[in-house]
């Protein structure tokens, strides 16, 4: 049974493409998130062969849950690289587990070096590059031409690459969101599904200029 | 001729060969147990033998006989190896070889390139070099070689089966407990007086095996050994004349013996299923390295790229001097598809991917992770993913997932909270600081009383005025950050 | 503001719940509770317990239980009133019954009928509220509610609220108020208590790992998540849940209209059914009247005035119909030909004599005592009734049932608690130690019911178990905490308790594991506290034996009457004089035969006081010594008060008596009847000893009071004490001593008879049937060896010369009902040869081979070799076939005759004794020189030093002898006995307790006609293939 959010966005992706016609149909496709605001302004989800910048304070960390789960309802499988070793496996149901590659890592520049590899295997359908809790400090240390170069790598892939930053880090992310939001200890009593809604999305560079560019 | 090879108080022997010093001194006795669970002696040593421990005893009566008695229990997996030596022993005598029993193993020979007594000593040399006490008999049949062996001191050749054979114990037969039982009850108590019996008169009683016995007592018996062969491995090895320092000629003898072992698995419609890599150092340390093939296949450039990845990231301690490799036989890998679930496209990829990954970050560098069983919070393993065999989704019915997810300190941050009517009102530390606006708790956790891993925790969740929530715990050393939830 | 805990489990709620129900009501009193609910899993099995203990604590006490429903969930509820109660009973007995001893759920469909007053609450993370909302299933929580609604009505269901500081539980709590809310259900507080104090989580956690056995390293989730689940103060209770107070408001409310109290069961003794026209107390008076003429003959008028007195006191107390019930009993036992005998408080009445019920005439043996102590006596007399063990108690049990039917009758419970042994098992299991130190842990306790004396920590580390190591600490914390709680309910040996209408709505019932047998949910002292009448119906191997021999001199043409053989007979004294009392009632022990010589019993009444004195209690009180030095002239009586001498007269000052003690209670402290009942009960042994504690605090007082000397008070005080542990009643002693004479007279009168029947019921007794067949061959009977030609399946007595002919019950693993077949077959028309035995019974080939070892076969020919060579032919050969090698099988074997050793070596493998000669008649040419034969010890010299070897037939180490371990060895001549000092027990422990054979080196002790060997040295008879018969040991 589809869930009652995606079959909103088949009908929002309808009414767009009947809206703006002149904005192709992407060819490599889309990983839906499940996530109705982020779905809604990616126009359909994660773009595949494409990296997606999500910058935020807070929901990242829900979005983060959200995807494993929906990776796992999907049957795909998924790779989380934690940048600063800040996975807390609690946070999601233990059966999505199974499916999800946790690498651990302790410095930037062993993320990148593992985010490489991961993208370059090209078995997984989602990797999640999570910086969120490395220091500002290490991040920037992180080269313009190592993003470029996981670009590079993840292009010709169908996998969808996700990097969290608390700021905007990624130069060339293909669509950059800006995701807020505001919680309060009475979110503990709702549903991690119910928390959605209260995420905030805002889509800063979007799909075009990313078409733009292939062109 | 045929000779048998006899270890002695077999399990007893293999316990012991690895340490001398008890098997130098006192008595000793190898514990086996039964069904019900109970312990009794299974073998034992002649010093135990002389302070009245007998075989079949409960430990606490031979405790009882000899306070110093030692007791010791079975190792199965030194049993397998000296039984393996046994053989081998026996193989360099003669190819037809049987494996009678544990610690027994029986040869023919045909064409005598010494005479028995002299075999025997080489024999007896070559155990005593292992460790191993043996005893050796020779005679014209396999039953009574096994005869002279339990007779032998340490070794026998029959040339008169008749007179050797009349006073030894019925026991040294491999009677059937019934059979046994039967003897005893009727007081044939040797060979002679088994031998003397009406043939038969005994097989009417019993059966087959009265037939046998009868034979073997009276040194007539003939029979065809059960040829074993060593165990067939598929493996190559080579021991380097010049030590190897670098990479490149390891990796150049390793395609070549890959290569070897897929040509000669394909004969047999096989596949490696697995790898095993061990090297030898110059300073006579090893390294073992077992490789699983997670979609088993003859393609030698995937197999070799399995082993390169790995010795890529490998540092030798020092210049090796030998090389072994094994490939474990598997089916063609068709068949393995299909019965489970796969959401990997190229399986050998990922496996190597991980193997770089695990060389990247280590071994808890990268997996999947699980809740280990029990309160303590994060509390999680890391298992190697296996994506080849996932578990049937949505078959158990799991509680929803309710609040936000943690984001850990690893590890946790010490703060200063200030409390006021036993609850959090105001946390400092370098990473936040705050008034708290609302907080839940606490929640106490403890656990491993029972031992030096005791633990207890208390942990609060906390709203900062400014916005932001977060996990505090008590523990006996003070406040802690555990995470933000976002 | 204050608060009522309404949901606690105990310890009863088997392994369940962590603290005893008397726990829970001393810390809810502590903490100020003015009432506490305690609702054990599926039961009300600790009910009796936390009445008592809360009454004394000044706290009310609820009842109620949890219940395990068809779904696994859990549902609590709280009896309201009586009505509630008779109707909880009777769901969980129909539950119990139908289901199995492991699993018996209620039925969501069965509640409706019995839920009239009973609250239901919705429970606790096992609730099927809580299970509904941990999947925030709102809707399930809904149907939840309104099917509990539909069974219990509005008033009774609350929404039950706990908090454990669990993580989970804030969102379940919000969703349980919500829907409580909309329900308009109100909310309750409870704590879902699992445990007195916080430090209950740890046994509990122990528990679980029984529970699910797996020992705590690798127990992870089972366990508890914190020490929440403890009773806690109306403060703490106010401050958790300081959001919700109508949760904390609403217990008092509800607690104040539970108002069922245990004090009013409704519980009534069956009626006896009289003749028309006539009351039950008339009828007593009649059948007693008609039978004190049978058993007096003339009624003189001192028995009609003491039949006068107690027939009165009896219809006044309303106990007439339970007297009637137990006549009725003990006339069925007659009919059927089963031999019984009454014993117990009751038991000592004329009433009872004239009754039959007894066989000692308390009139004419002037043994009269008090015993209907007080008018005022609420709770019934006790009569026991001993029957033949076995098949023969059986049946009357069965009677029981059939006559009150399988609701109107059950056993009494046994509660089987934590021990020593067990609660080590337990927690060494629990903390993964090694086996061989929870062994040596085992091994290391005093036997039998003798007092423990090693301290717990000596006891762990000579166990093996360091003081480093990381877990002795919780164990030895563990240890006194799980010891005394209860682990599993049994069933009592022979208590049953039966009822005027359904005892199921009395106390619930569950099937024994036993089948046929159903169980009430408490034990017999929990029975006796609420008025709960029992009967005792116990099997004594010994009435068996009394019973068979009977009727094999019956059939042998020289018929006994137990209860007229003379008193007074020389000869039967005399054996027990010389302590000749192998295979004798009671008085065959270790140490009843070393006090015997002593003691010089004389008469009946000697009897009755040999068998009391030597019990624990009398020893633990230093009482021996004094009476038999006070016997034997050495020292004088002394009482410790002249208006005791009435009372201590016969005892020569010794209170030896449970009735001498209560008696003194009265009389130098005053005690009332209920106060000497309250110090009877505090004296049975598996009561608390603070019981006992109170009741010695009150003598002391009461006696201070009267002014009487400090010295004196001590001196009755430690005579009393010992009682409390073992003490035995006068009217026990003298129905054992019946036992004990009459046994004693077939020993020395119907020697042959006695002997075959007291091997036809091994094993009881402390002896083995290889000393047994030895004493009789001492005293002349000749024991013949089991035949296929002669032997029943019983042993029997040869007509020719009065030997016993063993039967083939003495033959180890011979299917009775191929024994059976065999005698039938061999009624048709007797074996002509081995052959044709062979080839007409069919018995299994293992069966034919120990009957042919054993020489069972000899009398058709050959040795037993032959036979063992004929039996193992293969069976369906055709005789006419073979006729030549059937001719040879049946004359000779190619084997060689066993030896004298192979002889008893089959003997004993065969039926573990031998009829041939003692295994030390063969052993003695291989011994060293100079040791002494059993006989010859008579001989010997005080301080004499020798050596004797034998068979250890017997090794004790009672606790009250400071660790002396007494040995008895065997020989062909006799028994010789030896003592052994404790560091030389320390030193040679497994020689000792581990070999069959020994031999003992030291001094002869004599002393007043018995004889002691003082072991200086002691070491294993080592000689291969040697049989031996099984050693009683009490180490």
């Amino acid at each position: 049974m589809p869930s009652p959010s995606s079959s909103k966005i088949i009908e929002l992706r309808e009414l767009l493409a009947a809206k703006y016609p002149a904005i192709p149909q992407k060819t490599t496709g889309y990983l839906p998130t499940e996530v109705a605001p982020l779905d809604v302004a990616l126009q359909g989800g994660l773009p595949l062969g494409g990296m997606t910048e999500v910058v935020g304070q807070a929901g990242s960390g829900l979005l983060l849950a959200t995807l494993i789960r929906a990776t796992h309802q999907r049957r795909g499988l998924l790779a989380l690289i934690d940048g600063g070793d800040a996975f807390d496996i609690a946070g999601v149901p233990r059966s999505a587990l199974s499916r999800l590659l946790w690498v651990r890592s302790p410095t930037a520049a062993k993320t990148v070096q593992a985010a490489d590899l991961i993208l370059r295997d090209g078995n997984l359908n989602l990797v999640v590059l999570d910086l969120r809790s490395v220091s500002t400090d290490e991040t920037r240390r992180i080269s313009a031409s190592s993003w470029y170069r996981l670009q590079r790598v993840v292009e010709p892939t169908t996998t969808a690459f996700v990097v969290l930053t608390r700021q905007p880090l990624v130069r060339g992310a293909r669509p950059r969101l800006m995701l807020t939001a505001r919680f309060g200890l009475n979110a503990f009593d709702c549903r991690q599904q119910d928390l959605l809604g209260r995420l905030h999305v805002e889509l800063v560079r979007g799909q075009e200029e990313h078409i733009q560019r292939i062109a | 001729m045929f000779g048998v090879i006899l270890l002695p108080n077999f399990g007893l022997q293999t316990v012991l060969r690895h340490q001398p010093e008890i098997r130098l001194t006192g008595p000793v006795a190898l514990l086996g147990g039964d069904a019900g669970g109970k312990t009794f002696v299974l073998q034992c040593n002649a010093a135990a033998r002389t302070a009245g421990v007998q075989v079949g005893m409960t430990s606490s009566q031979g405790l009882g006989r000899c306070g110093t008695l030692r007791l010791l229990t079975r190792s199965l997996e030194q049993e397998t190896t000296v039984a393996t030596a046994l053989l081998e022993s026996a193989f360099s005598c003669s190819p037809w070889v049987e494996a009678t029993a544990d610690g027994v193993s029986t040869f023919e020979i045909r064409h005598a390139r010494s005479d028995p007594e002299t075999l025997a000593g080489i024999l007896l040399e070559h155990l005593a070099r292992l460790d191993l006490e043996a005893q050796i008999g020779f005679a014209a049949n396999p039953d009574l070689a096994l005869l002279a062996a339990h007779a032998a001191e340490p070794s026998l050749v029959v040339h008169d089966a008749r007179a050797f054979l009349a006073d030894l114990p019925v026991t040294v037969l491999d009677l059937s407990p019934h059979a046994a039982a039967v003897l005893q009850k009727w007081g044939i108590g040797t060979l002679g007086a088994l031998g003397a019996l009406p043939p038969q008169e005994l097989t009417r009683r019993l059966g087959s095996e009265g037939r046998a016995l009868w034979e073997r007592a009276s040194g007539r018996s003939q029979r065809l050994l059960r040829l074993a062969v060593l165990p067939v491995s598929y493996e190559e090895s080579l021991e380097f004349e010049y030590e190897v320092q670098t990479l490149e000629p390891l990796l150049f003898v390793l395609r070549r013996f890959l290569d070897q072992l897929v040509l000669r698995l394909e004969t047999i419609y096989r596949v490696p299923a697995a790898l095993t890599l061990k090297l030898r150092f110059e300073d006579s340390k090893e390294y073992h390295r077992h490789f699983t093939i997670p979609a088993p296949t003859n393609n030698v450039e995937t197999l070799f790229r399995v082993l390169h990845t790995h010795l890529e990231n490998f540092a030798a301690p020092a210049s090796i001097q030998s090389l072994y490799l094994a490939a474990t036989p598997a089916p063609a890998s068709r068949e393995q598809f299909g019965l489970f679930e796969t959401a990997l496209r190229d399986p050998n990829r990922f496996s190597e991917t991980l193997a770089r990954l695990h060389a990247l970050l280590g071994v808890q560098g990268a997996g999947i992770g699980y809740p280990e069983d029990t309160h303590r919070p994060n509390a999680f393993r890391l298992d190697p993913p296996d994506f080849l065999h996932l578990p049937e989704s949505g078959t158990s019915r799991e509680p929803p997932t309710f609040g936000l997810p943690l984001r850990r300190l690893r590890p946790p941050l010490p703060i200063y909270v200030e409390v006021s009517r036993r609850t959090p009102v105001q946390v400092t530390s370098g990473v936040i600081k705050g008034s708290v606006r609302a907080a839940r708790g606490p929640y106490q956790l403890l656990g491993g009383w029972w031992g030096t891993d005791r633990w207890t925790c208390e942990e609060w969740d906390v709203e900062l005025v400014q916005g932001g929530l977060y996990r505090l715990s008590r523990q006996a050393e003070g406040w802690f950050l555990e995470g933000t939830y976002d | 503001m204050e608060y009522v805990e309404l949901h606690a489990r105990s310890a009863f709620s088997f392994l369940r719940g962590a603290s005893a129900p008397e726990d829970l009501a001393w810390r809810a009193a502590e903490l100020g509770l003015p009432a506490l609910a305690v609702l054990d899993r599926d039961g009300v099995y600790g009910a009796p317990r936390f009445f008592a203990a809360a009454r004394e604590h000044g706290i009310r006490p609820i009842v109620g239980a949890e219940l395990t429903m068809e779904d696994d969930s859990v549902l609590p509820v709280l009896v309201e009133n009586r009505t509630g109660y008779r109707n909880l009973c009777r769901l969980i007995t129909r539950a119990q019954l139908r289901g199995t001893k492991a699993e018996h759920p209620v039925r969501w469909d069965e509640l409706a009928e019995f839920a009239e007053g009973l609250v239901c609450l919705t429970g606790d993370e096992e609730g099927p509220l809580f299970r509904a909302l941990l999947f925030d299933d709102l809707d399930g929580g809904r149907e939840v509610l309104r099917c509990l609604r539909g069974i219990f009505g509005h008033r009774h269901l609350f929404v039950e609220l706990q908090r454990h500081l669990w993580r989970i539980e804030d969102r379940i709590l919000a969703a349980s108020v919500a829907l409580a809310r909309e329900f308009g259900l109100p909310i309750l507080a409870t704590n879902g208590v699992l445990y007195a104090e916080p430090e209950g989580q740890q046994v509990l956690d122990v528990l679980t790992c029984a529970r699910f056995h797996t020992p705590l390293d690798v127990a992870g989730q089972l366990l508890s998540l914190n020490g929440a689940r403890c009773l806690k103060s109306a403060r703490q209770m106010q401050r958790l849940f300081a959001q919700w107070p109508d949760a904390i408001t609403n217990t008092l409310r509800l607690a104040e209209r539970l108002e069922f109290s245990l004090d009013n069961l409704g519980y009534e003794f069956p009626r006896y059914r009289t003749p028309e026209g006539e009351n039950m107390g008339e009828c007593l008076r009649r059948v007693t009247l008609a039978g004190a003429r049978e058993r007096y003959g003339k009624l003189t008028r001192k028995v009609l005035l003491q039949l006068r007195h107690e027939l009165d006191l009896i219809n006044k107390l309303g106990f007439a119909g339970y007297f009637l019930i137990v006549w009725d009993l003990v006339n069925y036992a007659r009919e059927s030909r089963i031999l019984v005998q009454g014993r117990g408080s009751a038991a000592n009445s004329a009433v009872c004599y004239s009754l039959g019920i007894t066989a000692v005439d308390p009139v004419g043996g002037n043994l009269l005592f008090e015993r209907f102590l007080s008018e005022g006596r609420k709770d019934w007399p006790d009569i026991d009734l001993d029957l033949p063990s076995g098949e023969r108690r059986e049946q009357v049990i069965q009677e029981v049932y059939r006559r009150y039917g399988h609701h109107g009758a059950a056993m009494t419970a046994n509660v089987i608690t934590y021990r020593g042994k067990s609660a080590m098992r337990e927690i060494g299991k629990a903390l993964n130690l090694p086996g061989e130190v929870m062994d040596r842990f085992s091994r290391l306790f005093a036997g039998g019911d003798f007092p423990h004396t090693l301290d717990l920590e000596e006891q762990v580390a000579q166990a093996g178990l360091s003081n480093g190591h990381p877990r002795t600490g919780a164990l030895l914390s563990l240890y006194p905490r799980l010891y005394g709680l209860p682990r599993h309910l049994g069933q009592h040996s022979g208590g049953m308790i039966i009822c005027e209408g359904q005892l199921d709505s009395i106390v619930p019932l569950e099937n024994a594991s036993m089948p046929g047998r159903v169980v009430a949910q408490w034990d017999k002292e929990d029975c006796a506290d609420l008025g709960i009448i029992k009967v005792d119906l116990l099997g004594l191997g010994m009435m068996s034996v009394l019973q068979d021999t009977v009727e094999l001199c019956r059939e042998r043409g020289k018929p006994v009457d137990l209860a007229t053989i003379p008193k007074d007979d020389t000869a039967t004294f005399d054996a027990m004089c010389r302590a000749d009392t192998i295979g004798v009632f009671q008085i065959e022990s270790r140490a009843q035969m070393a006090t015997l010589p002593r003691m010089q019993p004389r008469c009946f009444y000697d009897v009755a006081i040999e068998v009391a004195i030597i019990r624990p209690g009398p020893i633990q009180g230093k009482l021996v010594h004094p009476y038999l030095a006070r016997r034997t002239g050495k020292e004088k009586p002394m009482y410790y008060d002249e208006r005791l001498r009435p009372i201590l007269e016969r005892t020569l000052g010794v209170p030896l008596f449970q009735e001498q003690v209560l008696k003194i209670a009265m009389v130098m402290a005053d005690f009332s009847g209920d106060e000497a009942e309250e110090l009877r009960r505090a004296m049975s042994f598996h009561r608390s000893p603070d019981r006992m504690a109170r009741v010695e605090a009150k003598l002391r007082e009461r006696m201070a009071e009267r002014g009487i000397r400090p010295e004196t008070v001590d001196a009755i005080i430690q005579s009393t004490k010992g009682f409390a542990l073992y003490g035995f009643p006068e009217s026990h002693a003298l129905s054992f001593a019946l036992l004990a004479y009459g046994s004693a007279w077939l020993k020395v009168h119907r020697g042959p008879e006695f002997f075959a029947s007291l091997l036809n019921n091994q094993p009881m007794g402390f002896y083995s049937s290889a000393t047994l067949v030895k004493d009789a061959r001492r005293h002349g009977i000749k024991t013949r060896p089991v035949c296929v030609v002669r032997s029943e399946w019983a042993c029997t007595i040869e007509a020719s010369d009065d030997a016993v002919r063993l039967g083939f019950c003495v033959v180890n693993g011979l299917n009775r009902q191929h024994a059976e077949i065999l005698l039938e077959v061999r009624g048709n028309q007797p074996f002509r040869s081995r052959q044709d035995f062979l080839t007409r019974v069919s018995l299994d080939r293992d069966e034919l081979r120990t009957l042919a070892a054993l020489g069972a076969l000899n009398a058709l020919g050959g040795h037993r070799r032959d036979a063992l060579w004929s039996v193992e032919t293969p069976r369906a050969e055709e005789p006419d076939l073979f006729d030549q090698v059937v001719a040879l099988d049946a004359t000779s074997s190619p084997l060689v005759p066993m030896d004298a050793d192979e002889r008893l070596q089959a003997d004993y493998d065969g039926m573990n004794l031998t009829t041939g000669p003692h295994a030390m008649a063969l052993l003695r040419p291989h011994l060293p020189e100079g040791v002494w034969s059993a006989t010859d010890l008579l001989d010997a010299e005080d301080g004499q030093a020798v050596r004797i070897a034998g068979n250890v037939i017997c090794r004790q180490r009672p606790g009250t002898a400071k660790g002396f371990v007494f040995i008895s060895l065997e020989d062909e001549t006799g028994i010789a006995n030896a003592i052994v000092a404790p560091d030389l027990f320390e030193k040679l422990r497994l020689t000792i307790t581990q070999e069959a054979y020994l031999l003992i080196e030291g001094p002869v002790q004599i002393s007043e006609g018995t004889i002691h060997i003082k072991a200086e040295q002691i070491e294993g008879l080592c000689h291969t293939g040697k049989a031996h018969a099984e050693s009683h040991d009490f180490c």
